[in-house]
């Protein structure tokens, strides 16, 4: 059962919908805001706490969208915080003592924190978990030294006080945001007049940061961000840069939360050191979690439920930090979704959380050393794909060695061998996952020893894998539509307001991959829920849908029942008309029926290759291989 | 070259008690691959514990008294929380030991008082003893020597005996050394104690040369885990030469250019994270299964 | 692997909590006509805990007092009070909240310079009275002066005049060795001293800046042992002050050297215990001697032991006349407007603990004596270990406050 290809006029309808639900979603949010300081006033609260809770969430959104949205802790936001205020502050008190402008001095800070994300980014986002963490860790506590140190700029531990009051200018207009709404008594909801301009800016700054977030999530941009959490090594063999998304991700995160800390500057009218330090840092991380990572708007909900507690709690006893570090450590424990999370009872099925992920077992960390290489270039000879003297030792294991091999465009080469051969070693080499250890790798004439998996994909060599590797959360159609979506934007694309569905050919090779390996029909089944069989297919299809002209299928018929493998195996064959295909198997009855060649490894060299008839009566590969059983037994598979 | 002198052995005395922290550190991480960020608490359990008895029952017990608080203190944030967080991601790790931290250190404040306390170093142990050129504090000197033995004691813990080579083992494949039957969940408990009755003997020990106060946790945290960093994650030697590494490099840029100290030792941490994230003694490569 | 807490059981936990929370009490929100707010910012958690606790200790004494006569001008006095964690970050957000919710007319406590100036600056963006506590650096009535704030307590020029004046005077010139530390308070400190021992012929050897919050002094030690000085004068305060007292015992200094601070309080000096014997340093109270001069400090005293079963340290004293000068002034301007009482304040002498004092108009620094002590062993401290010390000299204000030529106030002209 094929699907027909979206009409435009469902699609038009689509992002009317999504527009109106934006409006919605903006609409609520400011009446929400404009609510919020009323609603505080009776319970202990007062307006100015709520411009302050406003700003810090601008900060804990962004933090939001590290942890939750890219899966990056970062013990760190601090120093961004801080060198936002300190930015905006000595930029008021020295550039424009006299004509104090607002505009200027948050877009200046602005401007400096996202430039230093940048910097700090590019050095630290190839590392992960704990070692990005504590990396994160150690430049915010250099940035807190250095900013302690300099005193003729940033008065050091005393901070720089009596900031002038910045104005807006709006138009013809320089508005003071220190003027006061009218006065209106409302009872227990205060006064009207207690709020000042300086709220509705901060509201308006926070809706403008939650709905920037909305569309970055949902954009294009977000699409690939979220796929890289979910599964980065398959993000990384399908095209993406990994390191590249962090980066971008890490200097918006960055540069909102500089952003956050120069308004935070300009409110107070000071800054000083502590917004530096580790535990304004650790602030970020107990709003947000608190919140919960789940939605956009649980790290403002988290926000202003410790900043209001430490207000109202730090009055009545001084027990109030301890209170709230037990608040915190029960939300980990109890509530892994967070406050909101919990209340709204977000579907079990759908955790978008880095936390419930966080519940399950970890699997292998990605290898923090990838690093791309430059491309080489050498005149070869006709074949697709060239390996000399090919090597890769872990330790003194030397898991592949001195392999020359060869094949030829449009080929459909297994690679056998017992296990412990080296097969699948051989097959990352290939794909680009590890670098070799001695030797080179020839593709369509050029070196690219050294050049990153990812970029391999780009150059037309997919892989599929050994353990499928999918996006388990996602649709069937969706994980092919990922795939499509690298080959089709390239490694890296910023886009992030816009989604990716207004791209066609990114449906239609996803359309094509699903229908190639018949997953039509599971087109809209969670990844995560298929059968086994199912599961080995979709990964080809990703593979697929990168528009490979080689193609590695490492044992795509493993587990499978014998009527699934003989499916999958003529699904193969056909591949193999169009494109060059590399099969890794232990199914023999597939290896001698469909191969047009065969390539024998043991213990890390090539044995053998040769034609399925020549590779079956090769003598040292029976004895290898089968450790002596007779042609008759291999025969009978 | 007096101050060079003196200025190499403060960096070793608080090199030592680096090494003691980051010992525990490792260890913990290496075989329950646990980060956790609640171990400078035991160390402030350990300087408070050691400074309540001894005011008390004296220097002595109070040394003798801290370290078995602290196992015992260990073992039950271990059962009643930290168990279940094992096979959780290290974010999650981190933000629940985190959390574990903050309320030690507001506890202790609670029922301490924020200001330094000075713990009671006995008469004998006061003074000066004249090496060469330089006069040292005696007791810093007894420090070092105390804290070298207790690494050798650990060092062969981990060696000579059973619960060691589980633990050793238990660092290079867990389920393994499960299916081969060996016990380590009660080696992990005595690993996890372990780690923090050092950082609770050496909390109490310091103290006379550092005070006591809340906050000492994780002040002596951070750098702890920059040193286990440098060192390499997992890696016991990599703790010792890390540490001394990390304690001699304060000390010595305290000496030329102070306002830089606590800089250089997080351009340390950053550096080998970019260029050598194993660690000086880590693990080079992860073997893949083929 | 624990169960997530079902929705119900958390929503009810929740709403326990709030009870339990918000059940405790009613809030001071702008209060009705009848009370008058006071915001108490104090250091309640942090280094300078044990000093906050103490100033919240007076005030409640004082308040109470204030009201069993009737209140200030007939309103009864209620106070609004915060932990400021001794962050000016944190400091400046109490005293906003103190303002903007619950009305408060006067702001004061604290512990340290840097939360000062933060508040400082913020009260005077609200025109409401700083009544400053314990605030020893000159910048809070000199540099960063400003028409709201008051400070009463003694600031480091004096201080460093009184304590250079007695040691000449008792123990000769000589060669001194500094160590400081390396912020504001710190570089004033050493300037105020060498200024007045180096004319007379004493010799600086050598001024070790180390950071704020070094907890290993041992290299800036080593060097002061190796330099042999006489007086080894150690500017730090609070938990750096206790750290560095200790550790120059470990080096034998306090036996081979003079060692001076530039300010103590009875927390420190109990922190130091037998290390701070025969330490010389300035305090502007001390109940012990105080009590035996003055019948206003009596009475102060004695209520306070009455109260809570121990001495009040010299940032207590400090906290309870801040409470009743602010009541004598409001009372002679017959008014809580903030204008008015910053005229009285200004104008007025007063007596409540010490001999008769006033605040300067120039720069709201507060003209009082400053005492110089010297520790005692504890063994000589007495139950408590309050009686840490024996006056040696008590300088007059007049005497070492900042001469008028040398500030650098700029103060707005009105409030």
């Amino acid at each position: 059962m094929t699907t027909a290809p979206v009409p435009a006029q469902t699609a038009g309808a689509a992002r009317r919908s999504l527009i109106a639900s934006d409006l919605r979603f903006v609409l609520l949010a400011a009446l929400g805001l404009a609510l919020f300081p009323l609603l505080l006033h009776p319970i202990g609260g007062y307006a100015g706490l709520a411009t302050q809770i406003l700003i810090v969430s601008v900060a804990s959104i962004a933090f939001n969208l590290l942890l939750g949205y890219a899966g990056m802790l970062s013990y760190g936001q601090a120093m961004f915080y801080g060198a936002g205020g300190y930015v905006a502050a000595i930029l008021l008190l020295r550039a424009m003592p006299q004509h104090p402008n607002l505009w200027l001095a948050v877009l200046g800070a602005t401007l400096v924190t996202a430039i230093m994300a940048l910097l700090v980014g590019a050095v630290t986002v190839r590392l992960y978990g704990i070692y990005f963490a504590l990396l994160t860790l150690a430049f915010a506590q250099m940035v807190f030294f250095i900013v302690e140190q300099a005193k003729d700029w940033t008065n050091g531990d005393d901070g720089l006080q009596s900031i002038p009051n910045a104005l807006l200018p709006l138009g013809p207009w320089n508005v003071d945001l220190e003027q006061a709404l009218p006065n209106i008594d409302l009872g227990i909801f205060g006064n009207l007049g207690d709020i000042k301009l300086w709220y509705v800016f901060a509201a308006l700054v926070l809706i403008a940061a939650l709905l920037f977030t909305r569309l970055l999530t949902r954009s294009q941009f977000g699409e690939v961000l979220t796929a890289i959490r979910e599964n980065e090594e398959r993000s990384v063999m399908v095209g993406f840069s990994a390191p590249l998304y962090r980066l971008a991700a890490f200097g918006i995160a960055g540069a909102l939360t500089g952003l956050a800390g120069a308004l935070r500057a300009c409110y107070d009218g000071t800054v000083a050191v502590e917004s530096l330090s580790i535990e304004r840092s650790g602030q970020f991380v107990v709003y947000t979690v608190v919140g919960g990572v789940q939605t956009l708007v649980s790290p403002v909900v988290g926000t202003a439920l410790i900043m209001y507690l430490e207000n109202v709690l730090s009055g009545r006893t001084t027990a109030w930090r301890l209170i709230e570090g037990l608040i915190f450590v029960a939300v980990i424990v109890f509530l892994p979704r967070g406050v909101l999370g919990t209340l709204l009872k977000q579907r079990e099925k759908n955790p978008r959380s880095i936390f419930v992920r966080a519940l399950r077992p970890r699997t292998e960390e990605p290898d923090p050393l990838l690093k791309p290489g430059p491309e080489g270039h050498r005149a070869g000879p006709m074949s697709i794909i060239e390996t000399f003297k090919l090597g890769k030792l872990f330790g003194h294991f030397a898991a592949n060695n001195d392999i020359d091999f060869r094949v030829d465009p449009g080929e459909l080469r297994a690679v056998i061998g017992p296990n412990g051969a080296g097969k699948t070693t051989f097959f990352n080499l290939l794909s680009g996952t590890i670098a070799p250890t001695t030797g080179s790798i020839n593709y369509k004439g050029r070196d690219v020893s050294r050049v990153s998996g990812t970029s391999r994909v780009h150059l037309g060599i997919a892989k599929a894998f050994q353990t499928a590797s999918l996006y388990p959360d996602q649709t069937v159609r969706q994980n092919c539509r990922l795939a499509a979506l690298a080959r089709v934007q390239g490694p890296f694309a910023l886009q992030v307001l816009r989604r990716s569905t207004r791209l066609d050919d990114v449906d239609a090779l996803a359309e094509r991959a699903m229908d190639r390996l018949e997953l039509t029909g599971v087109a809209e089944v969670r990844a995560g829920d298929l059968s086994h069989g199912d599961k080995k297919r979709l990964d080809i299809a990703i593979a697929l849908a990168t528009q490979p002209q080689i193609l590695l299928l490492d044992e795509p018929v493993a587990g499978m029942s014998k009527d699934e493998a003989r499916k999958t195996e003529s699904l193969i064959r056909k591949l193999s008309t169009e494109m060059t295909v590399l099969v890794i198997e232990h199914d023999m009855e597939m290896v001698m029926g469909i191969s047009d060649s065969i390539t024998v490894l043991h213990q890390g060299t090539v044995l053998a290759t040769g034609t399925p008839a020549e590779i079956r009566d090769n003598q040292s590969v029976q004895e290898a291989y089968l450790g002596g059983h007779t042609e008759a037994e291999l025969a009978s598979g | 070259m007096e101050a060079l002198i003196e200025a190499l052995l403060n960096g070793l005395v608080q090199g030592l008690i680096y090494v003691a922290i980051a010992v525990g550190l490792t260890i913990v991480f290496g075989t329950l691959r646990l980060v956790n960020f609640a171990h400078g608490a035991f160390y402030a359990v350990g300087a408070y514990t050691g400074l309540v008895v001894a005011q008390h029952y004296g220097f002595v017990t109070g040394l003798i008294a801290a370290p078995i608080a602290v196992a015992f203190f260990a073992v039950v944030l271990d059962r009643v929380v930290l168990r279940y967080f094992y096979d959780k991601t290290p974010t999650a790790q981190i933000l629940v030991t985190f959390g574990i931290a903050l309320v030690v250190e507001e506890t202790l404040r609670l029922i301490f008082g924020g200001t330094t306390q000075q713990y009671p170093t006995p008469g004998f142990l006061q003074g000066a003893v004249q090496l060469g050129p330089i006069a040292y504090p005696a007791y810093r000197l007894l420090f070092a020597a105390g804290v070298l033995i207790l690494i050798g004691l650990v060092w062969l813990f981990l060696v000579r005996t059973d619960y060691g080579l589980i633990v050793r083992a238990g660092t290079r494949d867990r389920t393994m050394v499960q299916l081969l039957g060996g016990n380590i969940r009660q080696a992990s408990t005595i690993v996890f104690a372990l780690g923090a009755a050092v950082a609770g003997l050496v909390g109490a020990a310091a103290s006379p040369i550092y005070s006591i106060d809340p906050g000492t946790g994780f002040e002596f945290l951070v750098p702890s885990f920059v040193v286990v960093v440098v060192g390499g994650l997992g890696s016991f030697w990599g703790a010792v030469l890390g540490g001394l590494l990390i304690g001699e490099l304060y000390s010595l840029t305290t000496l030329v250019y102070a306002p830089a100290a606590n800089v250089i030792i997080y351009v340390c941490m950053a550096l080998v994270l970019l260029f050598r994230p194993q660690g000086l003694l880590g693990e080079s490569e992860v073997i893949r299964q083929s | 692997m624990k169960q997530a807490l079902s929705r119900g059981r958390f929503v009810a936990g929740t709403a326990g909590a709030a009870a339990l929370t918000f059940g405790g009490g009613p809030y001071v929100m702008a209060a009705p006509a009848k009370e008058l707010v006071i915001g108490l910012n104090i250091p309640q958690t942090g280094p300078y805990s044990d000093q906050g606790t103490d100033q919240k200790r007076a005030y409640d004494l004082a308040i109470d007092q204030v009201n069993s006569k009737g209140g200030i001008m007939g309103m009864k006095v209620v106070s609004s009070v915060g932990d400021d964690q001794t962050k000016a970050d944190v400091a400046r957000d109490n005293a906003q909240r103190m303002i903007e919710r619950d009305g408060a007319v006067m702001i004061t406590g604290g512990s340290s310079t840097g939360t000062a100036l933060a508040v400082s600056a913020l009260c005077q963006s609200k025109h409401t009275i700083f009544m400053a506590t314990l605030t020893h650096g000159d910048e809070t009535t000199n540099q960063n002066c400003h028409k709201v704030t008051f400070r009463r307590y003694n600031d480091a020029y004096m201080s460093a005049q009184s304590m250079a004046k007695t040691m000449l005077s008792k123990y000769g010139t000589g060669r001194w060795f500094f160590i400081t530390a390396d912020y504001s308070w710190g570089h004033s400190n050493f300037d105020n001293i060498t200024s007045i021992i180096e004319p007379k012929g004493g010799k600086t050897i050598k001024n070790v800046l180390l950071k704020l919050g070094t907890t290993d002094f041992s290299a800036a030690l080593a060097e002061a042992q190796a330099a042999k000085p006489d007086v080894l004068c150690i500017i730090e305060f609070g938990k750096d002050m206790t750290n560095c007292v200790n550790q120059s015992a470990q080096f034998g200094l306090t036996k081979s050297a003079k060692i001076m601070v530039p300010l103590v309080d009875e927390y420190m000096a109990k922190g130091a215990g037998d290390n701070f014997d025969n330490v010389v340093s300035t305090a502007p109270f001390y109940w012990k001697y105080h009590a035996s001069k003055y019948a206003g400090a009596k009475a102060f005293v004695d209520a306070f032991t009455a109260r809570y079963g121990f001495p009040p340290s010299n940032g207590a004293e400090c906290a309870y006349v801040d409470i009743m000068v602010y009541k004598k002034a409001v009372e002679a301007a017959g008014s809580t407007d903030a204008a008015k009482v910053v005229d009285k304040l200004e104008n007025m002498r007063f007596q409540f603990t010490k001999e008769e004092e006033w605040y300067r108009k120039e720069d709201h620094q507060g003209v009082n004596s400053c005492l110089v002590v010297e520790g005692v062993p504890t063994a000589q401290r007495g139950a408590g270990g309050f009686e840490y010390a024996r006056v040696l000299e008590v300088h007059p204000g007049p005497s070492c406050v900042q001469p008028l030529a040398g500030l650098s106030c700029k103060m707005e002209a009105t409030v």
